[in-house]
This record gives C-alpha cells, sequence and structure tokens, in this order.
C-alpha cells in the first residue's frame, strides 16, 4: 500500500512523505519538501533506515538514527516524520 | 581588518550561476579562497529547486519549456524560486569555524540576513527578518535565502526582488497546504519587489554595491573587489555539468 502524507509544519516547512508499506514493514520511504537537513545526504540515510522498518516502529528508528548520527533539522523535526507517516500529518 | 572579497555583479546562465556558488564553497573551505560576496543575475531566465524537492511537484515543465525558462537544482534546501532580470542574487561564502558566522544554523540566517535588511532600509523600505529564512515588507517576501554547510564552508545565497513579471509566475506550482498557513491564496499575493515598495526601480547594480557595503559594515571585513580564481574557474567548469544533468535536476 501507498501512503503519502504531506505536513505543513507550523511555522515551518513543507514535508512531504512518500512510503510504501507491505504487511506492516516500509518497503520504500521518500521524503521531500521545501526544509533544510545540514548535512543534506542524512535524508538519503533517513530514507535507508526507514526502508524495513516496521509500521510501528518508525518514531524509535528515527530517533535511533538521530542517536548514532549529527543531523540538524531545520523547519521540521524528525518526529514531524513520524507523524506524517503514522497519518497525524494533513493528508494531501 | 579582515577582507570580504566582492564578485561584482555579473549576469550567467542559471547552471554556471550554482556551479560557480558550488566551486566558491569548495575554494573557501580549503582556505584558498577569503570570505567571499558575489552578486548575480540570471540569463535566461530559471526555476532553482531546492535540493529536497520534487521537481514535478513544484515546476510547471511546459508553462517552462514554452517561455524559455531553465530549471535548475540547488545545492541548498528550501522553496522553489523564479529568477528573472527584476532579481539581483547574492551568494556569501565564510569558512564553517564559527569566527564570522553562528554555527546555529537559524541565528546564521539571521545575521547573514542582516545586511540585506540594512540595504533595503538604506533605499527607503521598512525591511524585516522573518525566520526561519525570509525578508518581508509589509508582510510580504522580498527575499528569500538559503543555506548549506559543506566542505568545511558556508554558503548562503539568496535573492532580493526589484521587479517581478508576474504573468510568469505560472512557471511554479502553488502549493495549497503552503498557502493554508500564510493565509494568502496565490504565491504572488505573499511576495513584493522593492519596485512596489520605492514606487521606483533602483538599478541592480547600485542595489548590488550599496548589499556589498552593508555586508562589509556587518561583518566588519573591508571590501575588495576581487575575481575568482583559477581553481574556482575550473571547478565551475566541472560542476556545470552537474547542474546541467537530468540526473541531478530530476533526482527527486
Amino acid at each position: 500500500m501507498e501512503i503519502i502524507g504531506v505536513k505543513k509544519v507550523k511555522g515551518g516547512k513543507l514535508l512531504k512523505v512518500l512510503v510504501i508499506e507491505e504487511g506492516g514493514v516500509i518497503k520504500e520511504a521518500k521524503i521531500s519538501g521545501d526544509f533544510f537537513v545540514h548535512p543534506e545526504e542524512a535524508i538519503d540515510e533517513i530514507e535507508a533506515c526507514l526502508k524495513g522498518a516496521d509500521m510501528s516502529r518508525v518514531r524509535e528508528v528515527l530517533r535511533d538514527f538521530a542517536k548514532r548520527r549529527t543531523v540538524r533539522t531545520v523547519g521540521f523535526t524528525l518526529d514531524d516524520i513520524t507523524e506524517v507517516i503514522e497519518g497525524r500529518g494533513k493528508f494531501a | 581588518m579582515e577582507g570580504l572579497r566582492v564578485l561584482r555583479f555579473e549576469v550567467h546562465d542559471p547552471f554556471y550561476n550554482m556551479a560557480l556558488d558550488e566551486a566558491i564553497a569548495h575554494s573557501v573551505g580549503e582556505g584558498g579562497s577569503p570570505p567571499t560576496l558575489r552578486l548575480y543575475g540570471w540569463s535566461p531566465r530559471a526555476v532553482s529547486l531546492g535540493y529536497f524537492q520534487e521537481v514535478l511537484e513544484e515546476v510547471d515543465l511546459e508553462f517552462c519549456r514554452e517561455r524559455g525558462i531553465e530549471v535548475v537544482r540547488r545545492i541548498t534546501g528550501g522553496g522553489a524560486v523564479l529568477h528573472t532580470e527584476g532579481e539581483l542574487t547574492y551568494s556569501f561564502v565564510v569558512k564553517d569555524d564559527g569566527s564570522l558566522v553562528p554555527s546555529d544554523i537559524e541565528e546564521s540566517y539571521r545575521r547573514i540576513c542582516a545586511p540585506i535588511v540594512a540595504c533595503i532600509r538604506r533605499l527607503g523600505g521598512d525591511a524585516s527578518f522573518r525566520p526561519i529564512n525570509d525578508i518581508e515588507v509589509g508582510g510580504k517576501k522580498v527575499s528569500g535565502n538559503a543555506q548549506t554547510r559543506r566542505f568545511g564552508a558556508v554558503l548562503q545565497h539568496g535573492t532580493l526582488l526589484l521587479s517581478m513579471d508576474y504573468s510568469l509566475l505560472g512557471a511554479l506550482r502553488p502549493r495549497v497546504e503552503k498557502l493554508k498557513d500564510k493565509g494568502v491564496s496565490e504565491v504572488g499575493g505573499r511576495v513584493t519587489t522593492l519596485k512596489e515598495v520605492l514606487k521606483f526601480e533602483p538599478k541592480r547594480e547600485g542595489v548590488a554595491e550599496i548589499l556589498a557595503e552593508e555586508f562589509g559594515r556587518a561583518f566588519q571585513l573591508e571590501l575588495r573587489y576581487g575575481n575568482i580564481t583559477d581553481r574556482e574557474r575550473s571547478l565551475a567548469g566541472d560542476l556545470v555539468r552537474k547542474y546541467r544533468s537530468k540526473d541531478w535536476t530530476f533526482r527527486r
């Protein structure tokens, strides 16, 4: 199942997440928008670590990632990604 | 007093513009070039995309094709921008060592945008910084800015709108979610230009000189008008191929 979530982060940026999910597991994740991530390549690493993750563990997966990798986000947080995937963002 | 190399206002094509900004960032990061302010314009016109944006979501490619508007992806995040002859663009590059520009990113936008605000104020416009990365007059955006920190450098580039042919904004696809938050229904409605604010359109070269003075003042650097180095020229020549490539433009 393909899930596309879009969130306009309050006072921040637009965050769009596309997730392809099969049996509760993320097969593919694509994150886009007008936000900032430093270093920029971290977004590819975030997408990679979501791949294979259980849909119910997205928040933990992203928090673990933030612990082992110094990544600075501007205009959104990694928790916003979780909320979009869990459907608490505004859907397009 | 330490110097700020100023690269005088020049107009270049979109791909070279982005390649040269990146080349300068490499060179400044390596210590081969001093802090640098570059002033430039775009010809042909172009839409520049943020690093993380999806091209098909942001750009009306047919509209652009029909009007000869190029599309280029930036190395910096942020939103899509339409660049026309009514815009003065700058790039400001310093070493990412915390000495001239704070390591805190949001604070550094404020610092680097301050001379742009001062420039508009000197011209008579009541400009103010709007976090995270905009400058506004009367609640409308007149300057957008985007930053990256790579190669040991801080690169911030951004726009200052002198005038705008609003009929060209069809190049950008409006985002419903984004507009909702700002309470305006169209892209044109939340943008303004110096021409509208000042009731006359200042010359780009003149605004560029004022902007350079204000950068010098804000960072306490002596202005040194100069040129790009051989290394920057050759790097930009290599990088321009990336910016022209479909792989890069359509990577998201």
